[in-house]
């Protein structure tokens, strides 16, 4: 199925594939295809094998010691850069400088404001965008027509921005779908103390616990639906800081809702 | 030096003198004379952040007289090294409207003030068992007799015996203090986080400093500074008085709670981002909580 958000960036990796180029970055929101965008470079090139890796020092030694012992074509895809930790990125500098002719490495991440320097110019850069509004409708009927045409009624439909947000809302259960069908109560923490707020907002009515991709999902709904500038801003550190989860959900959460009690 | 037993007179009698140093290793009886004389002076007490302030302010001539307080100065290097022959007599002729107490520990420390204000100095070092045995009755009557002395054999110092007690009056379900003295040591019986929290919560620089020595790791030092910044939040928006740290409230506002809780925040997100020194960063915080008022994140790094 073809996406015209993603057109640009494919007609990019195809002219890159037909170069042979060994060192690509995409960069660009979660659940925008990225990975999937890696894949099509590996078709592009004719080549038959590609491997996904974890962005951790480990894992980037040892898919760089496995490259230099093997002679068959490869594609290397090391996904989201930025989340590792900045030991992972130096990694990257060796297996990136010395590349093997049948090695072909694709870098994905979330930004490039994360990464040194040092990667970013030893690379070819493409941004993806996200998907736009029509995107997600048409891949979302793609996928079951008569849940989209019951979820995309719902508020809360505003808040998806990726075919990821579709896939996690299709397969949630009745009943804890039924929790957003009134987003608007997401932020009544008014009286309570944050620590109970943190509570409230991580889980559902029957106490089970809400993830992480849906507690983004109700933070882009509050962005998207508030009026204050404070709120929306707040809204954006804390939806970055769930992206890169370098600090724990509950820390997130907690000055998030501190500043939503206290701040601006 | 002023003998433990006379300070100690003064200040449960509610007959307090205008200036104290209080030196030695002590920490729970210093706080239990400071909450004496924060109840004497009804709740009225400030954190300066030297003796020279204080002094200064006293000395100045006010159109109306500033209300009787408690000034409470925690380890002020600047007054030890300005110590002189002349010390003494200065604040003995200073008019003070209250009470100044000055607190110290090291034993460098002690050794100068003994010789240049002995008459301001006591020296507040770990009591006899038995002391801590009666002050453990007093601070918590529902604990059991038996648990109060358990507690006083293996902890070496009050303040130890009061933060175990204090845990384990709100302690859920069963417990048993046979288990907990299986333990090899007493600092090991409450668990880190606990002892974090109380520093934390008491803004206890130089106890919180001598725990992060026992530690091996520091990477759980700004999730307990965070987690106690929440449980003094509750404490405030909710009057939560089941807290083990709600008689620490009076020690903070909640504009230093939100403060201290962004900055460590920034703290941890810098800690995660580069590579960092999670010890320097940890003491970093810890001296923060020395400043009164707590400032904002804003002033601390500019932006």
């Amino acid at each position: 199925m073809e996406f015209n958000f993603q057109q640009s960036a494919k007609n990019t990796l195809q002219v890159l594939a037909n170069q042979h180029r060994h060192s690509i970055l995409i960069s660009g929101p979660s659940g925008s295809g990225k990975s999937y965008l890696a894949n099509y470079f590996k078709e592009c090139l004719g080549v038959e094998d590609i491997t996904y890796i974890n962005p951790s020092v480990d894992d980037i030694k040892g898919i760089s010691t496995f490259s230099y012992s093997s002679s068959s074509n490869l594609v290397v895809c090391i996904e989201d850069l930025d989340k590792g930790v900045a030991g992972a990125s130096y990694a990257m500098l060796k297996f990136l400088e010395e590349p093997q002719d049948n090695i072909y490495i694709v870098v994905t991440c979330l930004s490039l404001s994360r990464l040194p320097d040092t990667i970013l110019s030893r690379s070819i850069h493409i941004a993806l965008s996200s998907p736009t509004i029509d995107d997600i409708n048409l891949y979302a009927q793609s996928k079951d027509l008569q849940k989209f045409e019951s979820l995309s009624a719902m508020p809360i439909w505003v808040a998806v921005s990726s075919f990821a947000d579709v896939d996690i809302l299709f397969n949630l259960p009745p009943k804890n779908l039924e929790y957003f069908y009134t987003p608007e109560k997401f932020l009544e923490t008014k009286g309570q103390p944050v620590s109970t707020s943190i509570w409230t907002f991580q889980h559902y009515p029957d106490d089970s616990e809400i993830s992480a991709d849906l507690l983004k999902l109700k933070i882009r709904y509050i962005l998207k639906t508030c009026k204050s500038k404070y709120l929306m801003e707040q809204s954006i550190q804390a939806l970055d800081a769930l992206d890169v989860r370098r600090i724990s959900i509950h820390a997130i959460l907690g000055k998030y809702l501190l500043e939503c009690k206290y701040g601006g | 030096m002023r003998s433990i037993q006379e300070v100690g007179t003064e200040i449960l009698t509610s007959n307090p003198k205008s200036f104290y140093i209080f030196a030695g290793t002590e920490y729970g009886i210093k706080r239990k004379y400071i909450q004496q004389l924060v109840s004497y002076y009804s709740g009225k007490y400030k954190e300066a952040a030297s003796v020279d302030e204080v002094l200064q302010f006293m000395s100045v001539k006010h159109i109306f007289p500033p209300a009787k307080m408690l000034y409470i100065v925690r380890y002020d290097e600047s007054f030890i090294s300005s110590l002189s022959a002349t010390t003494e007599s200065t604040i003995l002729s200073t008019n003070i409207l209250g009470t100044v107490v000055c607190i110290y520990e090291q034993d460098k420390d002690k050794a100068k003030l003994e010789k240049y204000v002995p008459n301001l100095t006591v020296e507040i070092n770990p009591v006899a068992k038995e002391y801590i045995n009666k002050y453990l009755h007093t601070d918590y009557p529902t604990l059991k007799d038996e648990d109060i002395s358990a507690m006083c054999e293996v902890c070496s110092t009050y303040a130890e015996a009061y933060n175990m007690a204090a845990s384990l009056s709100h302690a859920v379900g069963t417990y048993s203090i046979a288990e907990i003295k299986k333990s090899i040591s007493p600092i090991s019986m409450i668990d880190v986080e606990s002892q974090l929290q109380f520093g934390i919560a008491a803004r206890n620089f130089s106890y919180l400093e001598k725990l992060l020595t026992k530690m091996d790791s520091f990477d759980s030092v700004h999730y307990a500074i965070l987690h106690t910044l929440l449980e003094l939040e509750k404490i405030f928006s909710s009057s939560y008085s089941s807290s083990p740290i709600v008689k620490y409230k009076n020690l903070w506002t909640l504009q230093e709670v939100y403060n201290l809780f962004m900055i460590t925040y920034q703290e941890l997100n810098t800690l995660r981002t580069i590579s960092s020194d999670a010890y320097s960063s940890a003491i970093k915080l810890f001296s923060i909580l020395t400043f009164r008022p707590i400032p904002s994140k804003e002033a601390m790094y500019g932006v």
